[in-house]
C-alpha cells in the first residue's frame, strides 16, 4: 500500500468528527446524569481482556478481535461490557456490597465479515444491576427510556420473552441435550426450514404449537408468575410503549434466566437488548442474578 | 395499511418467483416487460416488488429495505444474513459442485487454485474434504477460469450440467444442495405481522399444491 496517497480506515470503523463527537459527548452526559440520579456508578473496564474470558459470553468466538502478545498470551478487544463486569465481580467479590448498580459508556468491537454494512466498532451505553429485585430492574428500564426519549428517536417498541419459555413449550426435559441444542440453534438463526425438519421428527405433536408461537406471537404456555409480575410492572411504567412477545429472543438457557427484552423502532433497527442473567451463579459461582441492557449508539448517532 | 416490499432476484429464480407472486395477488405481468424499471407497485395488493441481483436480496432484507425476499439457499449460506428463513420454495434446485477439466479428486494436491462466486462456502467445504485450495473470487462465468488456466478447478452451481458439458468440465464432487427460499426481516415481521403471515400462508399453500401436482405427474416440469 502506498501510504502517502492511500490512507484509509478499515471497513466497519469510523472517526467521530466535530459535531458527531459533540453529539456523543452530550448523549454520554445525559445518560450519566440519568443513572447517577438513580444511584448508579460508572464502570469503565479495561479495553483489553484475556481471550479465555469469552467462554462466559454469548458473543461467538469468531466475532472477537484477538491478538497475541510477546509472551504468547491471547488477548482480546472488549466485545461487551457484561462479561468484563462479571470478571471484575469475580476478582473483587468480597469487597462489593449488593445490589451493585453500574452504568457504562464506550465502545465494543466485533468482527463481521463481508460487506453487509455491519459496523465492527459499536458504541454501547448500558446499565446493569447485580443482586437487585424486580423493582430495581424496572427502574433501570425506566432510566433507559428516559434517555432514549431525549435522543429524538421515535416510535419505540419492546419485545419480551422469558428465558425458560421454550424449554417449557417443548417439554424439553424429554429431549436429548443434543437435539435441544439443534432446535435452539435453528430458533436463534430464525431458520424455520431447519426447525420444521427437526420438529417433524423430534416432537411432531407440538410442531404446530411451536410454529404458532414463533410466527404468530401467540402465547400458548403460561409465563411463570414472576415473569407475569415483571411484565405487569413493565407495562405499567411504560404505558405508552407497545410491548410484544417474541419467543425467538431466547439466546442461551445457561446465560439468561427470566425476562429478556429487545428495544427496536419503526425503522426495523435493534436499539438495545438485555435481560436477567443467571450465568454469574451458574458459571462463576457468584450467588447473584444480574440484569442489564445495552444500547446501540451507532444507530442513535447515525453512524 | 402499509405496503409490503418484496425483493426478487433476476436470473434463474425470476420466472418461478413471478408465478408465486401472481398467486399471492401481485399481478406479475408488469415485471415481464423488458424495461429498466426496478420497482413495481400494485395499489390493490398493497405490495411493492423490487428486482435486484441475487446477492443483493439478503442485504435489502437484513436492513429492512425489503420485508420479504426470495433467494437461493446458496446465497444465504454464503452471506449468513441476519434474516428469518421461512420457507423452502422448492424451485431453482441446484447443487454447488467442485468441477474441473479432469475427473481426478484434487485431495492429494497442494494449493490447487479454485475459482468461485462463493468464497466462504468453497473454503468451508473444501477444507472439510481435506482439499487445500487457494480460492479465487470471480463474479460470473466461473467456467471460463479453468479454460484460460486461471484456476485448475471451480466451485459453482450446477442445475442441469449443460454449461459444464459444453465447456468440457466434469463434476468431481457435489458439496451442497440449494433451492429458492423465502426470507423476511425479523422486525418487519413484528411490525406487519398480520399481512406478512397472510403472505407466508399463501406461499406455503402454493408450494404444497404445486408439489402435490408434480408428484401426481399432471404438471411435471
Amino acid at each position: 500500500m502506498n501510504l502517502k496517497n492511500e490512507l484509509s480506515l478499515p471497513a466497519g470503523f469510523f472517526d467521530l468528527e466535530f459535531e458527531k463527537a459533540a453529539a456523543k459527548r452530550r448523549l454520554e452526559n445525559n445518560f450519566a446524569d440519568i443513572f447517577v440520579n438513580k444511584g448508579y456508578r460508572e464502570f469503565s473496564p479495561s479495553l483489553i481482556e484475556n481471550y479465555e474470558l469469552s467462554d462466559f459470553s454469548l458473543v461467538p468466538k469468531n466475532k472477537i478481535f484477538k491478538f497475541i502478545d510477546k509472551t504468547g498470551d491471547i488477548l482480546a478487544l472488549r466485545w461487551d461490557y457484561t462479561t468484563s463486569l462479571a470478571r471484575f465481580l469475580k476478582m473483587n467479590s468480597e469487597k462489593i456490597s449488593f445490589p451493585l448498580k453500574v452504568f457504562y459508556c464506550g465502545s465494543v468491537f466485533r468482527f463481521f465479515e463481508g460487506s453487509m454494512g455491519r459496523p465492527r466498532e459499536i458504541i454501547q451505553f448500558g446499565a446493569e444491576i447485580i443482586g437487585g429485585d424486580v423493582d430495581g430492574e424496572i427502574e433501570l428500564i425506566e432510566g433507559i427510556f428516559e434517555f432514549l426519549k431525549g435522543t429524538g428517536v421515535k416510535g419505540f417498541r419492546i419485545s419480551v420473552s422469558e428465558a425458560e419459555y421454550l424449554k417449557r413449550l417443548l417439554s424439553a426435559e424429554h429431549l436429548p441435550a443434543e437435539s435441544l441444542e439443534k432446535i435452539l440453534h435453528a430458533i436463534k438463526c430464525r431458520d424455520f426450514i431447519m426447525l420444521n425438519e427437526l420438529a417433524s421428527t423430534l416432537f411432531p405433536e407440538q410442531r404446530e404449537d411451536l410454529f404458532d408461537v414463533l410466527l404468530s406471537g401467540k402465547n400458548s404456555v403460561d409465563f411463570r408468575p414472576e415473569m407475569e409480575n415483571f411484565l405487569e410492572k413493565l407495562k405499567n411504567s411504560l404505558f405508552d410503549i407497545p410491548v410484544d412477545f417474541d419467543p425467538s429472543l431466547v439466546l442461551d438457557f445457561d446465560y439468561y434466566t427470566g425476562p429478556i427484552i429487545e428495544i427496536y423502532d419503526q425503522n426495523k433497527t435493534s436499539i438495545g437488548k438485555g435481560g436477567r442473567y443467571g450465568f454469574l451463579s451458574k458459571m462463576l459461582g457468584i450467588d447473584k442474578n444480574g440484569f442489564g441492557i445495552a444500547l446501540n449508539l451507532n444507530y442513535i448517532l447515525g453512524l | 395499511m402499509e405496503y409490503l416490499t418484496v425483493a426478487v432476484p433476476k436470473g434463474n429464480l425470476f420466472d418461478e418467483s413471478l408465478k408465486l407472486l401472481d398467486y399471492i395477488g401481485f399481478p406479475a405481468n408488469q415485471l415481464k416487460d423488458e424495461n429498466r424499471k426496478l420497482i413495481f407497485t400494485d395499489t390493490r395488493a398493497k405490495m411493492k416488488v423490487v428486482v435486484t441481483r441475487n446477492f443483493d436480496v439478503p442485504v435489502y432484507v437484513e436492513h429492512g429495505a425489503a420485508d420479504f425476499g426470495i433467494v437461493g439457499k446458496d446465497v444465504i449460506a454464503e452471506m449468513k444474513p441476519n434474516v428469518m428463513e421461512l420457507l423452502d420454495l422448492r424451485y431453482g434446485r441446484c447443487t454447488l459442485c467442485l468441477a474441473g477439466k479432469e475427473k481426478d479428486d484434487p485431495k492429494f494436491l497442494n494449493n490447487v487454485r479454485v475459482a468461485t462466486k462463493y468464497p466462504n462456502l468453497a473454503s468451508h467445504f473444501l477444507s472439510k474434504e481435506g482439499i487445500r485450495a487457494r480460492i479465487i473470487k470471480l463474479h460470473g462465468h466461473i467456467e471460463l477460469a479453468p479454460l484460460l488456466g486461471l484456476s485448475t478447478y471451480i466451485v459453482d452451481l450446477v442445475a442441469t450440467g449443460r454449461t459444464l458439458k459444453e465447456n468440457n468440465l466434469f463434476i468431481i464432487k457435489p458439496l451442497f444442495s440449494s433451492s429458492a427460499r423465502l426470507i423476511a426481516n425479523p422486525f418487519s415481521w413484528k411490525l406487519k405481522r398480520d399481512v406478512m403471515l397472510d403472505f407466508f400462508e399463501k406461499a406455503r399453500f402454493y408450494i404444497e399444491e404445486r408439489s402435490v401436482m408434480n408428484v401426481s405427474g399432471h404438471h411435471r416440469r
